[in-house]
C-alpha cells in the first residue's frame, strides 16, 4: 500500500511537472522580477536602480490620480460584471426553455466572442456617436435624447459597461451547461405544485447555481480588473479621465514613459487591494453555499 | 386540459420573443460589420444599414492590401500548434490537480489562482527578458511553449473543475486493477473528458487566432506574423479605411464562427461541472 | 579513405564560410512606422536604393511596425537589449532618450564626415535633437499647423473666398457670418471650432507672444498671462457653448467623416497632412490654405519623426551612413514628394518643383517660425497636466486660475518625483 501511495505521489507530481515549470520560470519568476523593479527606478535601459520604498511613498502621497483610477476600475468591475452574470443567467434560463432554434440563437449570443477585438471597438465606437451613431438613433425613436456617450464624462464608463455586455457569450454558455444538469422533473414538481416562472428561478434555479454563479463572478471581477484596451483604443482614458483605468495608467508608465519602476509598484499595489477584496467574495460565496 | 395547453404557449410567446429581440441587438454589430465592409468609401460613415452599391471587390482589395495569405498560413500552424499543446498538457496538468494526491498540491493549485490577480502588463518585460536571455525572441517559441507546460492558469483552472467531477470509483477501480496512472489517463479519463477537452480546444483556439499582442512584440520578421497584425495595417496614423478592415476583419472571423457553429452542442455539454466549485 | 575525404571536405566548407562571412556585408537592422500603402513601397524602394549603393558593404533590413503599436514593441525591445540599429522615433522627447545614454551622439560621426548639421536642416526640428553639446538625433519628418478654409462656405456667407482672415479678431468675424445653427439649437455648420482638430491652447499662448518657460529656464504654465489668456480662450469657447461644441465634435471624426471634409466648418487649424486626406475622401473640396490666424504674432505648432542610433550598435560607422542617406536631398525630395511629408532637409524643402506648390510653400514658411513643445527632462508630460486644466476649465469643474495652478503643482510634484527616484 506504501509503495502504491508514493508511486501516484511521484507520477502526479510528474504529471504536473510542465506547468510547474511554468509557473516558475515564466509566471512566478517574472512576478519576483516585478515585485524588485518595484522598489527600484527603471527605465528599461539602465539597469534598475534600487531606491527602497519611494515609488509606494510617491503613490500614497502624490499620485492622486492613482486613486481615481482605481475608483474607476473598481466602478467598472462592480458595475460590469454582476449586470453581465445576471443578464446571461437569465439569457441561459431563457435558452434553456426554447428548444426549438437553440442551436441559432446560441452563435448569434457567442457571435461577439469570435470576432477580432480591435475593428470590434472601433464599430462600437460609430454605434456610439451622439448624433449618428445606431444607439442614439433608436433612442430618439421612443423620443430619448441620448447622452454623448463616450464623450462624456459621466456617461463614458456607462458607456464600456454596456459593451461589455455583449460579451457574455461565455458566460451563457456555462450556465447554459449547469442549467441542464438540474433535472426536468424537479421543475415539472414545482410547476405541479403551482408555482410560476419567476419563483421556479429564484426559489430553485438561482440557489441550484449558486456555485456557478460564483465562479463567473469571481473570474468576471479578475479579467474585469484588468480593462485596459478599450481604454486606450476608444477613449484614451477620458474624457478627464473618467476612463483611465488603473491598468491603462500601468501600461502608459511602462511603455509610454519607460518607468517601469513606478508601474511595477503600482500594479502591486492594485494586488494588494484585489487580493482582501476577492477574499471577501470568497467568504460570501462560502456562506452562501454552505447553506 | 385546454388552460394546461394555452400556459405553455404563452410561456414559449415570452421566451421566444425576449429571445428574438435580444438577438436582434445582439447581432447589430455583426451586421454593422458586414454593411460597413461592402459600403463605397463615401458611405461608410454614414447611418445607412444597407449599402447603396455593394463593393464586393473590398474583400478583394482587403486581401491584396497585406500578405493576407501568408499570414494566414502562419495564423492557422501557430493556432494548431498551440491548441494541440494547451489540450494535452492542460489536460494532464489539471488532472493530477484534480485526483491525484502529491505533495504541494494544494498549495501550487492556490498559487496557480493568485498569478491571476496579478495585471498582465507589467510582467510583459520581464518575460520578454527572459526569452531574449535564452536567445528565442523573432522566432515563434516563446507563443509555443507556454502552451506545450500546460497553458495557462485559467485552462488549468477550467480542466481541474472538470476532472473533480468525474467518480473516484472509476479511477480507483483502474488502479486496483493494476493500470499505470499514464495508462488511466489516455484510456478512461481523456475519452469520456471529451466535452471538457473539445470546450478547452476551441476557447484555446480562439484565443491563438486572435492573439496580437505576443505575435507583435516577439516577432522581428514580417514574414512571421499573423492576421491580427496584418488587420492593424489597415489603421494609418489620421485615417482608418474602415470598409477594408472590416472586410479583413469578417474573413479573419469567418473560420470562427464556421467551427463554433459546428462545435457548439459539445461546449455546452463540456461545461457540466458536478458538484461544487471549492 | 572516406573519412578522411569528409573531413577534408568539413574544413575546406567551413574555411569558405569564414572567408565568405568576413566579407559578407554588415547587416543593419532598421525599424519604422511605414507599414502599408504607398509610404511602404517608398520605404522599401528607398532602402533597396540605399543596398544597392553599398553591395557588398552595408545590407539594410527593415520593419515596418503599425504607428499605433511601434512604441510597444520598441520599449520592449529596448528593455532587453534587442532593440535595432537605426529606429525611428518621436522628436518631441528626443532629450529623455538622450539622458538616459540610449542614443549615440552623432556629432563625432559627422564631424569625420565633414557634416555640418546646421547647414542641412531646419533649425526648430534639429534643435530637438540636440542635448547639451551633443546631437542625439537627426531630424526626420516634421508637420506645422496650418488654417484650411471652405471657400463653398465663405461665397455662401458672403465672404470673398480668396481672402483667408489674417488676424485672430477676423477669424471670429468671419466665423460668425458662416454659422448656422439648427431649430434644436444644434450646430449645422460652424464657422471655427477653437477645439477641433488641431487647434489648441498652446498655439493661442503663442499667437500672443508668451511662453511657458519662464527667464529661469522652469516651466511655468499658471504666469498670470497665460491666466489671463485662458479666460480668453474659456470665453471663446462659452460663447459658442461647451455641451454644443462637444456634441459637433463627437458627431464627426476623422477621415471621411470630418466635418470640414463633409461641408459642416468653415474653418479648421489642421495638420499640413491634412491635404492628403482631402484629396482621398474629399476631392472635389473647394478650399483655401493660410497661415493661422494671429492675435499678436504668426504661431504654429510641429511635431515629428527622428532617426536614432542605439548607443549598443555593433555597427554604428555604416548606421550612420544610412541614416545620412536617409536623411539627404535626394530620398527626402521623394518623401516630400510621393507622400508630401514636410521634410527636415532644407535643400529638399526648398526644391523649385516642391515650391512652385503654394500649398507646399505655405508650410516650409510656417516652419520657419513654428515651435515644438518644449522638452522638460524631469516632467516630460508636462503639456498633458496643461491640457488637463483646459479642459477642467472647459467643463467649468474650476477656475483657470485654480486649474492652472492645479496643473502647476502637479508638474512640480513630477519635477520632485524624478529628483527622488534620480538621486545620482
Amino acid at each position: 500500500m506504501k509503495n502504491y501511495h508514493s508511486k501516484q505521489r511521484t507520477v502526479g507530481f510528474l504529471f504536473a511537472l510542465p506547468w510547474l515549470i511554468n509557473l516558475f520560470i515564466f509566471v512566478l519568476l517574472p512576478i519576483v522580477i516585478s515585485l524588485y523593479l518595484s522598489f527600484t527606478n527603471y527605465d528599461m535601459f539602465n539597469p534598475p536602480k534600487w531606491i527602497g520604498f519611494t515609488n509606494y511613498k510617491i503613490l500614497f502621497k502624490y499620485d492622486f490620480s492613482f486613486w481615481k483610477a482605481l475608483g474607476n476600475t473598481l466602478y467598472y468591475m462592480f458595475g460590469s460584471v454582476f449586470l453581465k452574470v445576471f443578464l446571461a443567467l437569465v439569457l441561459a434560463v431563457l435558452l434553456n426553455n426554447a428548444r426549438k432554434g437553440m442551436g441559432i440563437f446560441r452563435t448569434i449570443f457567442f457571435l461577439p466572442v469570435v470576432l477580432p477585438t480591435i475593428p470590434v471597438m472601433f464599430l462600437w465606437m460609430m454605434l456610439f456617436n451622439p448624433r449618428n451613431g445606431l444607439i442614439n438613433k433608436i433612442l430618439g425613436f421612443f423620443g430619448i435624447k441620448g447622452p454623448m456617450w463616450l464623450s462624456s464624462p459621466t456617461w463614458s464608463k456607462p458607456a464600456l459597461i454596456l459593451m461589455s455586455l455583449w460579451g457574455i457569450g461565455g458566460i451563457i454558455i456555462i450556465f447554459l451547461a449547469a442549467l441542464q444538469e438540474i433535472p426536468k422533473h424537479v421543475y415539472e414538481a414545482a410547476r405541479l405544485d403551482g408555482a410560476n416562472e419567476v419563483q421556479i428561478f429564484f426559489k430553485i434555479t438561482m440557489p441550484l447555481l449558486t456555485p456557478i454563479i460564483f465562479f463567473n463572478i469571481l473570474t468576471g471581477l479578475i479579467a474585469a480588473s484588468q480593462v485596459f484596451a478599450e481604454a486606450y483604443i476608444m477613449t484614451g482614458g477620458g474624457p478627464l479621465e473618467s476612463t483611465t483605468f488603473v491598468n491603462l495608467k500601468i501600461y502608459l508608465l511602462a511603455f509610454k514613459q519607460s518607468n517601469m519602476g513606478y508601474a511595477s509598484a503600482m500594479a502591486w499595489m492594485m494586488f494588494l487591494v484585489l487580493v482582501p477584496l476577492s477574499l471577501v467574495v470568497y467568504k460570501v460565496f462560502k456562506k452562501m453555499t454552505a447553506v | 386540459m385546454g388552460k394546461f395547453v394555452k400556459k405553455i404557449s404563452i410561456r414559449k410567446l415570452i421566451v421566444y420573443s425576449i429571445l428574438i429581440g435580444l438577438s436582434v441587438v445582439f447581432i447589430i454589430p455583426l451586421v454593422w460589420m458586414i454593411s460597413t465592409s461592402l459600403k463605397p468609401d463615401d458611405e461608410v460613415m454614414l447611418a445607412k444599414l444597407f449599402p447603396s452599391k455593394p463593393q464586393w471587390s473590398n474583400y478583394i482589395n482587403a486581401i491584396k492590401s497585406f500578405p493576407f495569405l501568408r499570414y494566414l498560413m502562419n495564423t492557422v500552424f501557430l493556432t494548431v500548434v498551440i491548441t494541440f499543446g494547451t489540450v494535452l498538457t492542460g489536460s494532464l496538468v489539471a488532472y493530477s490537480f484534480a485526483k491525484m494526491k502529491w505533495k504541494g498540491r494544494n498549495l501550487f493549485f492556490y498559487i496557480t489562482i493568485a498569478t491571476m490577480f496579478i495585471p498582465g502588463q507589467v510582467l510583459i518585460v520581464p518575460v520578454y527578458i527572459i526569452y531574449s536571455k535564452i536567445g528565442l525572441v523573432n522566432t515563434y517559441f516563446p507563443l509555443i511553449i507556454p502552451a506545450f507546460l500546460g497553458g495557462g492558469a485559467f485552462t488549468i483552472f477550467l480542466l481541474r473543475q472538470f476532472f473533480i467531477a468525474l467518480p473516484d470509483e472509476l479511477i480507483e477501480a483502474a488502479r486496483l486493477d493494476g493500470a499505470s496512472e499514464l495508462k488511466i489517463f489516455f484510456k478512461l479519463i481523456l475519452p469520456i473528458s471529451k466535452p471538457a477537452l473539445i470546450t478547452v480546444s476551441i476557447f484555446t483556439i480562439l484565443f491563438a487566432w486572435n492573439d496580437f499582442f505576443g505575435p507583435l512584440i516577439y516577432l522581428h520578421k514580417s514574414e512571421l506574423w499573423t492576421l491580427s497584425i496584418g488587420l492593424r495595417s489597415f489603421q494609418q496614423r489620421y485615417t482608418t479605411n474602415w470598409n477594408l478592415l472590416m472586410a479583413a476583419s469578417t474573413l479573419t472571423s469567418l473560420p470562427m464562427i464556421v467551427m463554433y457553429f459546428l462545435l457548439q452542442d459539445k461546449i455546452v455539454n463540456g461545461f457540466k461541472l458536478r458538484g461544487g466549485i471549492f | 579513405m572516406l573519412r578522411k575525404k569528409s573531413l577534408f571536405l568539413v574544413i575546406l566548407v567551413s574555411l569558405l564560410l569564414m572567408i565568405t562571412s568576413l566579407y559578407a556585408a554588415v547587416k543593419i537592422q532598421f525599424w519604422h512606422m511605414y507599414d502599408s500603402g504607398p509610404a511602404k513601397e517608398l520605404m522599401d524602394s528607398l532602402i533597396a536604393e540605399f543596398n544597392e549603393m553599398h553591395k557588398g558593404e552595408i545590407e539594410v533590413e527593415d520593419l515596418g511596425i503599425s504607428f499605433w503599436d511601434y512604441w510597444d514593441k520598441l520599449g520592449v525591445a529596448i528593455a532587453a537589449g534587442q532593440e535595432p540599429d537605426v529606429f525611428q522615433n518621436d522628436l518631441g522627447n528626443v532629450g529623455g532618450r538622450a539622458d538616459s545614454g540610449l542614443l549615440e551622439n552623432l556629432l563625432p560621426y559627422l564631424k569625420e564626415k565633414g557634416v555640418n548639421p546646421d547647414e542641412v536642416f531646419f533649425e526648430e526640428p534639429l534643435k530637438m535633437c540636440k542635448l547639451g553639446e551633443g546631437l542625439y538625433a537627426l531630424p526626420f519628418e516634421t508637420d506645422v499647423r496650418l488654417l484650411f478654409y471652405n471657400k463653398k462656405l465663405f461665397k455662401e456667407a458672403g465672404l470673398d473666398p480668396n481672402t483667408p482672415p489674417k488676424t485672430w479678431d477676423e477669424l471670429w468675424e468671419f466665423a460668425d457670418k458662416i454659422t448656422k445653427v439648427n431649430e434644436d439649437g444644434s450646430y449645422d455648420v460652424l464657422g471655427f471650432n477653437p477645439i477641433y482638430g488641431q487647434s489648441y491652447f498652446w498655439m493661442y499662448v503663442w499667437g500672443n507672444g508668451k511662453s511657458f518657460i519662464d527667464e529661469n529656464g522652469n516651466i511655468v504654465v499658471n504666469s498670470p498671462e497665460i491666466v489671463k489668456l485662458l479666460e480668453e480662450w474659456q470665453e471663446m469657447i462659452d460663447k459658442l457653448g461647451v455641451e454644443k461644441l462637444d456634441e459637433f465634435n463627437a458627431t464627426y471624426g476623422w477621415g471621411p467623416s470630418d466635418a470640414f471634409l463633409n461641408n459642416k466648418l468653415g474653418m479648421v487649424i489642421q495638420v499640413g497632412n491634412f491635404i492628403s486626406q482631402i484629396k482621398t475622401f474629399a476631392p472635389d473640396l473647394e478650399y483655401g490654405v493660410a497661415y493661422i490666424p494671429y492675435p499678436k504674432t504668426y504661431a504654429s505648432w510641429s511635431n515629428g519623426f527622428s532617426l536614432e542610433l542605439s548607443s549598443r550598435s555593433k555597427h554604428k560607422k555604416e548606421a550612420i551612413e544610412f541614416m545620412l542617406f536617409l536623411t539627404s536631398k535626394e530620398p527626402q525630395f521623394k518623401l516630400a514628394k510621393t507622400l508630401s511629408s514636410l521634410v527636415c532637409n532644407v535643400k529638399a524643402a526648398y526644391d523649385p518643383e516642391l515650391m512652385s506648390n503654394p500649398e507646399w510653400r505655405i508650410q516650409v514658411n510656417t516652419l520657419n517660425f513654428t515651435k515644438f513643445r518644449p522638452f522638460v527632462l524631469e516632467a516630460p508630460k508636462w503639456y498633458e497636466e496643461l491640457q488637463k486644466a483646459v479642459d477642467e476649465v472647459k467643463y467649468g469643474k474650476k477656475t483657470p486660475q485654480k486649474a492652472l495652478d492645479d496643473a502647476q503643482k502637479r508638474i512640480l510634484s513630477e519635477i520632485e518625483k524624478y529628483r527622488l527616484t534620480h538621486k545620482k
